[in-house]
């Protein structure tokens, strides 16, 4: 009975994390410039990527390999706002140089 | 036998689809940001197929390193695109016929390959490398593969990995200088290299360890010490460049000589060169592992600093302008 | 159709593509990355190859063969695209004729 339960509330988290993730893509395939781009898919996708730990730690349960997927997904947060960083910043130097010119 | 399901074939959509991407998009960019994502799908694949140390591997190095590298040539090369404009194919009845030939031949052996799959594939050597594996020092078949069973390939292969380097280094001009950079480098990424590349560290030797029982081993550790190497490179460039010092050279030698010494011990107590005696297999395959886990990482640094660099000198191969005042 | 024959066709069909590409692009990097296709190719033949079904083990010794094809691959490309960048001195007179914007 509550593996059924889990098993339907990881499903529908993973459903929404999906969602997530797709919203993010749908967005760098159709926003205008580079910064909209970034805003949206780094936020997308960090929310879409915790739901779906979030399922599949449903799942585990309280093991080892929860604290390597919590592990995770603080290194891709970490990872990610950089990126985010490095690339908003080169988008804005272009755009100062273009400007320039 | 297991029948393929749509997610299979979907995969191999995929990856055929981004195959075509890489070759055919028109932006040499994206070409390469979709290689990127090729090798990630590899990743997936080798999972698919069983072999989570390739996957390990094909992450860290197809995907990661390369693409790097790839990224670093494009924005070097800047706008112009190096390529080799006199060897235009063209066609006469030389190239014609032996092109056919080339496209038969290669047919013929694509058909007999995916037969050979088709028709019940036999065992292959599964049985024997499980029947002696308690004799190898590792519980990880693949690791004692490469490290027991086939230790001479791995030999061999290090030895290549090495001579990349040297020729590399060969290439390279002979500056007394030290590299200082003039250019200034991110703090934010230089703060995010100092907390993440311990981390790296400390993973590449959990993969070294792993190796012996689980999927990881020298390859993918070292990969990792070579992605902590770029990324040390990346926010502070003046500090890996010089790969001319002693510890330097006797690290990126390390996993060569360990190989040669202790083949040669073995001999001397009477074995065969790379026969490991059973008892001390694993002491054996975990000191060549973490030397040549040292080896590759530094040499990946090392091909990334050079490759970044613009170390060329332009004088010993043209006297002509630098193209990059 | 098993898994083996569906990743073989796919390795062979990649070898083809990185062949084509090998020939028929100008682009000293594009023929790089069309290396590493044909590359990848061969190694998803080997590896479909020594899959041997859902619960039967994988045969390790392609594995093997495949995992240090990978490393030496890694070295080869990181050559070659040194070699692409000594080329630029070499000729300076022929960097004008790549086929991309």
């Amino acid at each position: 009975m509550i593996q059924i339960i889990i098993n339907l509330v990881s499903g529908g988290l993973l459903i929404v994390g999906l969602f997530f993730f797709i919203a993010g893509i749908l967005a760098l395939w159709r926003f205008p410039d580079t910064l909209c781009r970034l805003h949206a898919i780094t936020k997308a996708d960090n929310l879409g990527l915790g739901f779906i730990i979030f399922a599949v730690a449903l799942q585990v349960g309280w093991s080892v390999l929860l604290l390597k997927l919590i592990v995770v997904y603080l290194l891709i947060l970490y990872a990610s706002a950089l990126n985010g960083y490095l690339i908003a910043q080169y988008a804005h130097h272009q755009d100062k140089s273009n400007e320039v010119k | 036998m297991a029948a393929a399901t749509p997610s299979d074939i979907l995969l191999c959509l995929l990856i055929l689809s981004l195959a075509l991407g890489v070759l055919g998009d028109a932006n040499p960019f994206r070409g390469v940001i979709i290689f990127i994502v090729f090798g990630l799908v590899m990743a997936l694949s080798w999972t698919r197929l069983d072999a989570p140390d390739l996957a390990l591997a094909e992450a860290a190095l197809g995907a990661g390193v390369i693409g790097v590298l790839f990224l670093v040539a494009l924005r070097k090369q800047g706008e112009k695109d190096v390529s080799l404009a006199t060897q235009r194919l063209r066609l006469n009845s030389v190239t014609i016929i032996s092109g056919l030939l080339l496209i038969v031949f290669i047919v013929y052996l694509g058909a007999l390959g995916v037969f050979s799959a088709w028709k019940t594939p036999g065992k292959g050597l599964v049985e024997p490398v499980y029947e002696s594996l308690h004799l190898t020092g590792v519980s990880n078949p693949v690791t004692a593969v490469i490290l027991n069973y086939r230790a001479y390939d791995t030999f061999l292969e290090i030895g290549v990995l090495y001579l990349v380097m040297l020729s590399v280094f060969a290439l390279q001009p002979d500056e007394k200088a030290k590299f200082t950079s003039t250019e200034q480098y991110d703090r934010m990424l230089r703060s995010y290299a100092r907390g993440i590349v311990p981390f790296m560290v400390l993973a590449a030797g959990y993969l070294l360890w792993a190796g012996a029982f689980r999927p990881g081993g020298a390859f993918q550790a070292g990969a990792m010490l070579g992605g902590a190497g770029i990324l040390l490179h990346l926010s502070r460039p003046a500090m890996l460049l010089d790969m001319r010092g002693l510890v330097a050279r006797l690290s990126l030698v390390a996993g060569f000589f360990s190989f040669c010494i202790l083949g040669i011990l073995a001999m001397l107590y009477g074995f065969d060169f790379l026969q490991w005696p059973s008892h001390l297999a694993k002491h054996a395959i975990l000191t060549v592992e973490t030397a040549s886990t040292l080896s590759i990482g530094l040499t990946l640094t090392g091909l990334y600093a050079s490759v970044e660099r613009k170390l060329i000198s332009p004088a010993i191969f043209y006297s002509g302008e630098e193209d990059n005042p | 159709m098993t898994v083996a024959l569906l990743y073989s066709i796919t390795g062979f069909l990649l070898f083809l593509m990185g062949i084509c590409g090998l020939i028929f692009r100008s682009s000293l990097i594009r023929r790089a990355l069309a290396l590493n296709i044909t590359a990848s190719g061969i190694f998803l033949f080997i590896v479909a190859q020594a899959y041997k079904g859902e619960s039967a083990l994988p045969d390790p010794v392609p594995h093997g063969l495949v995992l240090t094809g990978i490393v030496i691959g890694a070295s080869a490309t990181a050559l070659m695209i040194y070699l692409i960048g000594v080329l630029r001195y070499v000729s300076p007179g022929d960097n004008d004729s790549g086929e991309e914007e």
